[in-house]
């Protein structure tokens, strides 16, 4: 589980650093949908909407992932970039693991 | 020591390959016995009332509710939709064979031509667009919700008779299968953990009811308000109490997790439309 965790941050954290380097047009798609926000905060957002869409697509979705995602989009309305990204992290790591969840043994064979 | 090491590995392979060519019957002896051996007293027929084979005192309740039971307007409602024509003159009975009666034990079918598992409510849908009427929502309890609630009641005391013939009928079962043994929600539950791997034990004051017998009594009326759930109704209630975001209802992942715990049940009598807490 703790491998689990340390992957999705990872994964979280390497996609958020890539995207400083190759993600100037997501960020100016973004900074236009919500101009005060940081660039970091509104690629944690994007990142965690497309996440959570995959997870959701997998049927292994966590309620608290969707959660964190909306506490994220919330937290865009109100510019707090901060928050966003707090959020935003939240909600990747949980549909990253709801994902790897799939992957578990069967239980119960 | 070679030859020791080669026969190990052949028959670890052997014993592989006989863990993959499990067959549905295999599986549902399997979880049937291992339900057998925790709880001789119950008998097999008993599996119908799930938890509440486990608790007299509950099974009474269940009984005193069940002698009048106070959704029987809601029945009465499934029972007018059930009997009111389509525009064109035919019923939901012209579209089944019997009229409708002792039907609902052979559903989930599984249908070679669509190579998709088809529920009673996709056939009951099925029925109503084939005759110019619009399909119901299969979440929408107030119609597909209580039409099922009175036409399975046709098929009360049949016995539960789930076929999986061919490869295509036998990938959807094990997709299902799958379903039913993965975990999900970020209270990492799996519905194989519950009731075939804790059957009988308490989680949150209820007893835990066994897979076989689960599929045999649905749609139910809950709680103390008399809800009415279909079976995948209550697939994604279940869903969200682990955590998980419910999938579509009558969505193929649950339509085929409905076929394999389908399944689990052949041999068992349906009785639909009962009181469950």
């Amino acid at each position: 589980m703790n491998v689990l965790r340390i992957a999705a941050r990872m994964a979280v954290g390497g996609s958020l650093l890539l995207g400083g380097v190759l993600g100037s047009g997501v960020h100016a798609a973004d900074d236009a949908a919500n101009p005060s926000l940081t660039d970091e905060a509104s690629l944690a957002l994007a990142n965690a909407t497309s996440v959570v869409e995959k997870a959701k697509v997998k049927g292994a979705l966590w309620t608290t992932a969707t959660g964190a995602l909306t506490q994220a989009q919330e937290a865009a309305k109100k510019q707090d970039s901060a928050a966003v990204i707090q959020h935003a992290a939240v909600a990747s790591e949980q549909a990253f693991l709801g994902m790897a969840q799939l992957g578990y043994p069967l239980m119960g064979n | 020591m070679k030859k020791l090491i080669w026969l190990i590995s052949c028959l670890g392979c052997l014993g592989a390959v006989a863990n993959v060519q499990a067959s549905p019957e295999d599986d549902r002896r399997s979880v049937v016995q291992g339900v057998q051996k925790k709880f001789p007293d119950i008998k097999f027929e008993d599996y119908v009332h799930g938890a509440l084979a486990f608790s007299p005192d509950a099974k009474a309740q269940y009984d005193a509710v069940m002698t009048f039971p106070p959704y029987d307007a809601e029945i009465e409602k499934g029972a007018k939709l059930w009997e009111t024509s389509f525009k064109n003159g035919k019923r939901y009975a012209d579209c089944f064979p019997r009229s409708g009666k002792n039907v609902a034990g052979n559903y989930p079918m599984f249908d070679e031509k669509t190579k998709k598992v088809v529920t009673f409510e996709m056939a009951l849908n099925q029925c109503r667009t084939a005759n110019g009427e619009a399909p119901y929502k299969h979440s929408d309890m107030n119609t597909m919700g209580l039409l099922t609630a009175y036409a399975r009641t046709l098929s009360d005391g049949m016995r539960m008779n789930i076929k999986v013939e061919g490869k295509d009928a036998l990938a959807a079962y094990e997709s299902g299968k799958r379903f039913f043994h993965q975990r999900r929600g970020q209270l990492n539950f799996s519905c194989a953990g519950c009731h075939i791997s804790n059957v009988g034990n308490v989680l949150r004051t209820e007893y835990l009811s066994m897979a076989p017998g689960q599929a045999t009594h649905w749609p139910a009326f809950r709680g103390g308000d008399y809800s009415l759930f279909t079976l995948q109704r209550r697939y994604a209630a279940c869903n969200q109490m682990v955590r998980l975001v419910p999938l579509e209802i009558g969505g193929e992942e649950y339509n085929n997790l409905e076929y394999y715990h389908s399944y689990l049940s052949n041999g068992l009598p349906l009785q639909a439309s009962v009181f469950r807490k």
